[in-house]
């Protein structure tokens, strides 16, 4: 089993086999705990962790197997960040960003910018400070190591959004940590 | 087998082998699918018939409340159906302003369309003949039928076979 893929554990789920699936949450609970806690915290973000399982599990057969897993199950944990987020009003209704066109930044243009590890060290301590929805493609982007295209699939935007959000993420946490370090 | 010394995993293989959570079968998505499909031609039906019937009507009958509220049809439409044209890629990808201005240019092109066939004319005719539910109150009342003896005659159009009984 453990030499299996993603995609042919969910196709081994999809066909009965439980257990499968139990690797598979073997595998991503800690990402997706990680991802969670960024926005959520204490028994809530466990709670919602294993509801993101539970659906996933209850949604398998949506998963098309030619695809890649991992954005998939992403894309079921921002849903219900988002629905949790929006109970609690910290999340507007409507993102403005994904309704008009952007300059379209690459992901290669961003990181010839700076070392990416040195700039995750720092957003660490100013992540809580910036909104939600630019935490969240910061969060995906540097810490679980997606690409823009898997970004792109899980929050249901266009590329150039997730690489301009990215970018105007940068910049607010540049700003904060600056005026936190000046202080 | 995957360890059972994890808390998460034993809860959750738990509630899938007591059967508490199923996974929704192949058939269910593929129904939904197919559902969003007919939804969305549904309401673009809507969507051309209404703006056509509004551009048909309001130079015989004029401006009124009827009429306004079938505009907002048109827009509410129009919305339904970019909301569930967001659920496939192929919308999602692009800015929502694209998918906007796509969905308005098809509503007025196809509405445009079934404007130079004899539809409207027709329906107003048959409306007129018949006590046909839904159909004949809207299109006398949208064309101004219940106010003005002659209904639906204009000199651009010339058709002033359609004096009201």
């Amino acid at each position: 089993m453990g030499e299996e893929s993603d995609e042919q554990l969910a196709l081994a789920t999809q066909n009965g086999d439980t257990n499968a699936f139990g690797f598979l949450v073997e595998k991503y609970e800690e990402k997706i705990k990680r991802y969670i806690k960024k926005f959520i915290q204490g028994a809530e973000a466990e709670d919602i962790t294993q509801d993101i399982f539970l659906k996933a599990f209850k949604n398998i057969n949506s998963f098309k197997v030619e695809l890649k897993f991992s954005p998939w199950l992403y894309r079921i944990s921002h849903n219900e960040m988002v629905n949790f987020l929006k109970k609690k009003k910290t999340l507007p209704l409507f993102d403005f960003d994904v309704f008009l066109p952007h300059y379209h930044v690459s992901q290669k243009e961003m990181e010839n910018e700076a070392d990416k590890k040195e700039e995750l060290e720092q957003f660490k301590k100013c992540l809580d400070r910036i909104e939600p929805k630019y935490k969240e493609v910061v969060v995906l982007y540097y810490f679980e190591n997606l690409s823009y295209q898997e970004i792109a699939t899980i929050t249901h935007s266009p590329v150039s959004t997730v690489g301009v959000k990215i970018k105007r993420a940068k910049e607010k946490l540049k700003q904060i940590c600056h005026k936190q370090i000046t202080l | 087998m995957p360890q059972t010394n994890n808390t998460l995993t034993e809860k959750i293989l738990s509630k899938i082998n007591s059967g508490e959570i199923k996974a929704k079968p192949k058939i269910f998505f593929l129904v939904k699918t197919i559902g969003f499909i007919v939804l969305s031609i549904f309401s673009f039906l809507i969507a051309i018939f209404t703006a056509s019937f509004v551009a048909f009507a309001l130079p015989l009958g004029g401006p009124s409340l009827l009429l306004t509220i079938l505009g907002f049809t048109v827009l509410i439409s129009v919305m339904l159906n970019i909301f569930l044209a967001k659920k496939f890629p192929s919308f999602y990808k692009k800015p929502l302003i694209f998918n906007l201005l796509i969905f308005i240019i098809l509503t007025l092109l196809a509405s445009l369309l079934i404007l130079k066939t004899p539809l409207h004319s027709k329906m107003l005719e048959l409306s007129k003949q018949k006590d046909i539910p839904i159909v004949s109150p809207l299109y006398k009342h949208g064309c101004g039928c219940n106010a003005q003896k002659t209904c639906g005659c204009t000199k651009a159009n010339g058709q002033c076979n359609m004096n009201m009984k």
